[in-house]
């Protein structure tokens, strides 16, 4: 919980430090500075000819008042008040309390289109602490330091005497309301720890005491140190070593004053030039290099450092030095930690160098760049993780029969994958798919891409028209004809198509592929209660072994008497094997009667295959004839008689 | 206008016993007639070195660390500033020694002087 120091508000606030103060501000010599002042005069036009005499210049004469406001030469005030048309001079008081001043390096520092106050929304440095080692602070309105140390008394005294420490830690942290000035970082935790006595010069041993004090005792994050010298010390090294490495505070330092106008050489101070620590060059308004701003390869980042407006004890000062660039880098630290207070040292020191503004000077002289509280707070902030997207599908149906899911509405992460399946009531059908409203066809399942919000309905019809099929008869395998002939014929579902296979010359019908009610008849049916594929199977005709005679046919007749029944005729029909009639083969037969054997005889066939025995005044009866043998040249009777019977 | 302006390095004393302080003292003087600026890159105004056969005895700024303000001085006609610091010699020879004091300017501005230390 942090606890304001008590804040003297004596509103002693000056345009511009007058001589008395060793302190000196723009311009260079004091016979330059001009003032401010209001001159109350007896003779209006004789008082503004002395204004003008004397080098000055009338802003306002005012009608209320016998008084002029007029801006002349700080000398030139003596002489004046002694004129006999002057009544009396005074200083404008006050100017910087009538409204808050922005010092031109506070509005810098967040980058020249954007406003402190837009980075200020994110972060204005609260639960951040800063230690400003220097000469002290002194109470001020502008200011508020909740604590602080003096290591060189080793009391809680660290009242700024000096007038260095208050105008640093002005830079850093001045109020923001409606007086003064602002600082970078108007809500950190400011600590004022006195290393350096009122003259602006400490000891090394002080020094180093007040990192110690600030990294270890009060455990502040960052340490401001506007102080240096060109005398390197390995034990004040060691202590910001220790200070970074070890207790995770944030150094930072002027890099010094030692600079030579074309910026030449390696000139940067300790202890900024340790590496625990980062070196501030300073800047002008222009963006330039301050003159006097030490180079070199410590240089790490640049802020303004020259006329640089601030809180000083009694009022406000301007100076000039990289005493002054240095806070600024300070104070943006402290924006960048606000904004993200689970960094650690390092890695605010990174955001500050990878945020830096490039200047398009060397790198010897501006580091980085300049310093950009815009960037780097950016930067800084956390990004929220993206929050994941929801879209609705609407699942429909129309007509008979279901999905699933189910109709309804269902939420689904983005990109997903939706499968859906539509299954018609009985005599229905689903006819097609409808996604948002166009028609998308009737795959079944359907998948639908969660990339927007949709709506799915199934579109289900009544199945009442009648239904065809097609009978598809391929081309047969081997040589054949089948009927229907080859290709697709439509049928009405339910018909009986006969179908038929007609083998070529050498070639026997062997079976169907296909559904068909025989598979071994050449001709046989189809039903068609689907989409049918048929196809016949002819293979070739194996040739028997050659020279084979076999009886075709055994016949009877009668002729002769009076009705030409008298005598017996038994014909034998011989062939060979290639279906040839065989003439002039023998033929040997038993002719039964009944079951007695009526003759053997012996004939030869003829050129038409044929032997007949005839039987003059045969008696009645039934007669029956075995072959018994059949040769013939070249040819092997197979031993068969067919089949024969008649009755005379 | 350089010219006009002169330094000096003084000590208190010119010869001191073993023990003794011995107060430094370097001054700047504008002898012109013109107003003369002097430049100081950091608050330190002065430096001192005792020198003993041009080896350093003791350097006043050692261990010390300014503030890094830009600050100027301006010398009026026969105005003057005067730096003064202390130096307490411990376990050094009595003999004479030299002593530069520098104005910490830009540039810098040096004056030597000498002065005895002595046994008793």
């Amino acid at each position: 919980m942090k606890s304001k120091a008590g804040i003297n508000v004596v509103l002693l606030s000056l345009l511009l430090v007058i001589s008395s103060l060793t302190i000196v501000i723009t311009p260079v010599s004091a016979s330059k500075a001009e003032v401010e002042v209001i001159i109350g005069f007896t003779n209006e036009n004789q008082a503004s000819q002395a204004v003008l005499n004397s080098g000055g210049k009338v802003n306002q004469i005012y009608t209320i008042i016998p008084a002029m406001l007029a801006k002349l030469p700080e000398k030139a005030i003596e002489a004046l008040q002694h004129n006999p048309n002057v009544e009396y001079i005074e200083p404008n008081f006050e100017v910087f309390a009538l409204e808050q001043t922005t010092p031109w390096g506070i509005d810098r520092v967040f980058g020249p289109e954007s406003y402190a106050f837009d980075t200020w929304t994110s972060s204005t440095g609260e639960g951040v602490t800063v230690a400003v080692l220097d000469t002290g602070i002194a109470d001020h309105e502008d200011l508020a330091v909740l604590g602080g140390y003096n290591t060189i008394t080793d009391t809680t005294t660290w009242i700024d005497g000096y007038g260095h420490g208050t105008h640093v830690a002005g830079t850093i942290a001045a109020i923001d309301n409606s007086i003064g000035v602002v600082g970078v970082t108007p809500d950190v935790g400011l600590y004022a720890v006195k290393v350096l006595d009122d003259s602006g010069s400490g000891y090394v041993a002080d020094i180093i005491e007040g990192i110690q004090w600030s990294a270890i005792t009060m455990d502040i994050d960052i340490i401001s140190m506007s102080l240096g010298s060109s005398s390197y010390s390995s034990s004040l090294e060691l202590a910001c070593d220790s200070a970074y490495y070890g207790y995770g505070s944030l150094l930072v330092a002027s890099a010094g004053n030692s600079g030579n106008p074309p910026g030449r050489g390696d000139n940067v101070g300790y202890p900024a030039k340790y590496g625990s620590v980062i070196a501030v060059a300073a800047t002008d308004q222009n963006d330039k290099r301050a003159r006097f701003s030490s180079t070199g390869p410590a240089v790490e980042l640049s802020a303004p450092g020259v006329d640089v407006l601030s809180t000083y004890p009694g009022g406000y000062a301007i100076g000039s030095g990289t005493s002054m660039a240095c806070p600024h880098v300070s104070g943006v630290a402290a924006l960048v930690w606000a904004a993200d207070p689970t960094l650690t040292n390092v890695e605010v020191r990174g955001i500050l160098q990878t945020t830096a503004q490039d200047l398009g000077l060397s790198a010897e002289h501006q580091g980085y760049g300049l310093v950009r509280a815009d960037a780097a707070v950016d930067m800084a902030m956390p990004t929220e993780p993206p929050t994941p997207v929801y879209y609705d599908l609407t699942i429909a149906l129309t007509g008979s029969g279901s999905t699933d899911p189910i109709a309804g509405t269902y939420s689904y992460e983005e990109g997903s994958q939706v499968s859906l399946t539509a299954t018609p009531a009985s005599g229905w059908t689903l006819d097609h798919w409808q996604l948002d409203s166009v028609d998308v066809g009737s795959a079944n399942p359907y998948t639908v891409t969660m990339d927007a919000d949709h709506s799915l309905t199934a579109v289900f019809t009544e199945a009442t028209q009648p239904v065809s099929y097609t009978l598809t008869m391929e081309q047969p395998t081997g040589s054949g004809t089948v009927s229907p002939e080859v290709g697709t014929h439509i049928h009405s579902e339910g018909e009986v198509v006969t179908v038929s296979a007609t083998a070529d010359v050498g070639y026997e019908f062997d079976h169907w592929i296909g559904d068909v009610a025989d598979t071994y008849s050449a001709t046989t049916t189809v039903t068609m209660d689907s989409d049918k594929i048929v196809q016949a199977v002819f293979t070739e005709i194996t040739t028997p072994p050659a020279g084979t005679v076999s009886v075709e046919s055994i016949t009877y007749a009668t002729t002769g008497g009076r009705n030409q029944d008298r005598h017996l005729l038994v014909t034998v029909t011989l062939k060979d094997n290639a279906e040839v009639v065989v003439s002039g083969a023998s033929v040997s037969i038993d002719l039964h009667l009944g079951s007695t054997i009526f003759d053997s005889a012996t004939g030869t066939s003829g050129d038409n295959g044929t032997v007949t025995f005839q039987y003059n005044n045969a008696p009645s009866g039934t007669y029956t004839t075995t072959v018994t043998n059949v040769s013939a040249d070249g040819l092997t009777w197979d031993g068969n008689t067919p089949t024969n019977s008649f009755n005379k | 206008m350089r010219d006009a302006v002169v330094v000096e390095t003084r000590t208190n004393k010119n010869k001191y016993s073993v023990g003794e302080e011995v107060e430094l003292s370097v001054a700047v003087n504008n002898t012109g007639s013109s107003p003369v600026e002097l430049i100081f890159t950091s608050a330190q105004r002065c430096d001192f070195i005792v020198l003993k056969d041009d080896n350093e005895v003791w350097h006043w700024s050692s261990g010390k660390m300014f503030a890094m303000i830009i600050e100027q001085l301006i010398l009026k006609p026969n105005e003057a500033q005067t730096y003064t610091k202390i130096w307490k010699p411990s376990g050094v020879t009595p003999r004479k020694y030299e002593v530069m004091g520098i104005i910490m300017s830009r540039p810098p501005l040096r004056a030597t002087c000498t002065f005895n230390l002595s046994n008793k």
